[in-house]
């Protein structure tokens, strides 16, 4: 599904790699969170997945294809094949629920009710049916994250990247949103979580990719 | 079209225009919902755009008028032909025959310098002086009417050459060089307008790419989050091509509102002054045609405007 070969990422301004000649392959269906102390190339390796930016060196594939060669017109395409979540929920404030998480479904021009049937169902998951018509802002901390990662899934995508889902959460809620990244891993979807809760990730028992200083320590669980 | 139609769809995948519709649709209303909900601003922008475009559409549009003052004053061009005192009356009258011949001429009416003394005695008031006067000081005059496909300035001009080489004939007066230079006055005029038009135009369109760059500036976070969930460059850009579109739409009916509100002022005391001079003139407003190319100008600025700024913002953005 994804595969990282000899990836080197430097920013123009920088000087330091972020991310050095990492390694690494994640299968289909697979979960797996990726930890390191801050700065350590977590979100740069994300960001290159979701082509935010764009490897210095080395291949990024997904699905058998080297998303870094990919011309800029077909790069929202790749986007469609990923549900990103942030820690900051990245929401649209003036929106409702309902019409953050319909925004991937408006962009690839489904139907009304194709648009309903699926929001509902999103938000069915997350637990979140009934409060379709609130503003974010109304909703607490957790809730507002679950509103994030049913928007990264409404569009069924193969791959969840979550960037600290629960940084700004409480061990309880935590754990709740954890679960619901094993549920849709359940279901067959590919999972990589970026988070520096050690104690919850060990809990949780799933492969670990460990970043030290941009370099790949440990890829294995 | 083949590429905008990638835009929307995923490469490779038939065209659907349904989806199509329904996607610029969402964008089409949205867009203007978004206007909606800042009416001021929204308002002020568009007042801008309205008065600047007003000024060149006005300045046209009076242009025109003024064309049609001169236009009407333009009936027929006589010549007047005054000859040699030496010419006698029968001379005089072989002549009249001649110039007649002419295929450039239509008419030609002899006013011999004994009817045109009675006629000035009779009209102007010097009648005792003229008695004192031992002379009639009178020439005899032939009025030329040319055929009316002379009736125009430059024919007229190689007729006058024409007919002065007779040597019976002393002057040939032509009353109308105070209209051409009327006619060169709003020629230049004309030019000057589409200068200013053109000016402004560019004005407008500055003032649509700053006003959509502000506005993506207050949505950056949204941009943001939009690109991140997928969105091609062609979905982002399409709501602020439509404001773009609306700016410049109703700034262009403000425009064509201001000039005929402006030309209805106007036109109870024009036609008051037109009555003095016993003219008929009244003011024309603006024709359906030139309704429709300011309309067409603005909108297309305001489209041109929007999106050279939006896709600049996003080539800036994206990697």
């Amino acid at each position: 599904m994804l595969q990282f070969i000899n990836v080197s990422k430097r920013y123009p301004a920088g000087g330091a790699d972020a991310l050095k000649n990492v390694n690494f392959e994640l299968g289909q269906g697979e979960m797996a969170f990726l930890t390191g102390h801050s700065g350590a190339g977590k979100s740069t390796l994300l960001k290159l997945i979701a082509l935010l930016e764009r490897s210095t060196q080395g291949q990024v594939m997904l699905d058998n294809q080297n998303i870094g060669r990919v011309a800029k017109r077909h790069v929202p395409y790749i986007r469609r094949k990923i549900g990103m979540i942030f820690q900051d929920h990245r929401l649209l404030h003036d929106r409702s629920v309902f019409d953050n998480v319909a925004l991937p479904l408006i962009i690839s021009g489904h139907r009304h009710q194709e648009i309903h049937r699926r929001v509902r169902a999103a938000l069915d998951k997350v637990g979140l049916l009934g409060k379709e018509q609130r503003l974010p802002i109304s909703l607490s901390g957790g809730e507002q994250q679950r509103v994030g990662i049913a928007r990264a899934v409404v569009n069924k995508p193969p791959m969840i990247l979550a960037d600290e889902p629960t940084g700004n959460l409480d061990p309880e809620l935590s754990a709740e949103i954890m679960q619901l990244f094993e549920q849709f891993n359940q279901v067959g979807v590919t999972v990589l979580i970026a988070s520096h809760d050690l104690a919850l990730i060990s809990r949780m028992g799933y492969r670990q990719l460990t970043l030290a200083n941009g370099e790949m320590v440990t890829s294995n669980g | 079209m083949a590429s905008r139609r990638q835009n929307i769809q995923r490469p490779g995948q038939p065209f659907n225009l349904k989806l199509y519709v329904h996607i610029h649709l969402h964008s089409f209303f949205s867009s203007l919902g978004r206007l909606a909900r800042a009416p001021f601003n929204f308002m002020m922008t568009v007042g801008v755009i309205a008065i600047t475009l007003s000024l060149p559409a006005g300045m046209l549009v009076s242009i025109e008028n003024l064309k049609a003052v001169s236009g009407q004053i333009d009936l027929t061009h006589n010549l007047s032909i005054f000859l040699n005192h030496t010419v006698n009356l029968d001379k005089a009258k072989a002549l009249a025959k001649n110039i007649e011949s002419n295929n450039k001429v239509a008419q030609t009416i002899l006013i011999d310098k004994q009817t045109a003394l009675e006629e000035f005695r009779q009209y102007s008031g010097f009648g005792s002086a003229l008695s004192s006067l031992g002379e009639n000081p009178l020439p005899h005059v032939i009025q030329v009417s040319p055929v009316i496909s002379f009736n125009n300035p430059a024919a007229l001009k190689s007729l006058v050459i024409e007919l002065k080489q007779h040597p019976e004939i002393k002057l040939v007066q032509m009353d109308m060089s105070w209209l051409e230079r009327l006619n060169a006055l709003l020629h230049i005029a004309q030019r000057g307008v589409t200068l200013i038009t053109i000016l402004l135009g560019i004005a407008v369109l500055l003032i649509i790419s700053n006003t959509i760059r502000l506005e993506l500036q207050n949505r950056r976070a949204e941009i943001d989050i939009t690109r991140l969930v997928g969105a091609t460059h062609a979905f982002i850009k399409r709501p602020f091509i439509y404001s773009g579109f609306w700016y410049g739409l109703l700034g262009g009916i403000g425009a064509c509102l201001l000039v005929t509100l402006s030309l209805w002022l106007l036109d109870g005391p024009t036609n008051a002054l037109s009555s003095l001079y016993s003219s008929s003139f009244s003011i024309s407003y603006m024709s359906f045609g030139s309704i429709m190319f300011w309309l067409a100008l603005s909108v297309t600025l305001g489209i041109v405007g929007s999106w050279i700024v939006v896709t600049r913002h996003l080539n800036d953005l994206e990697q």
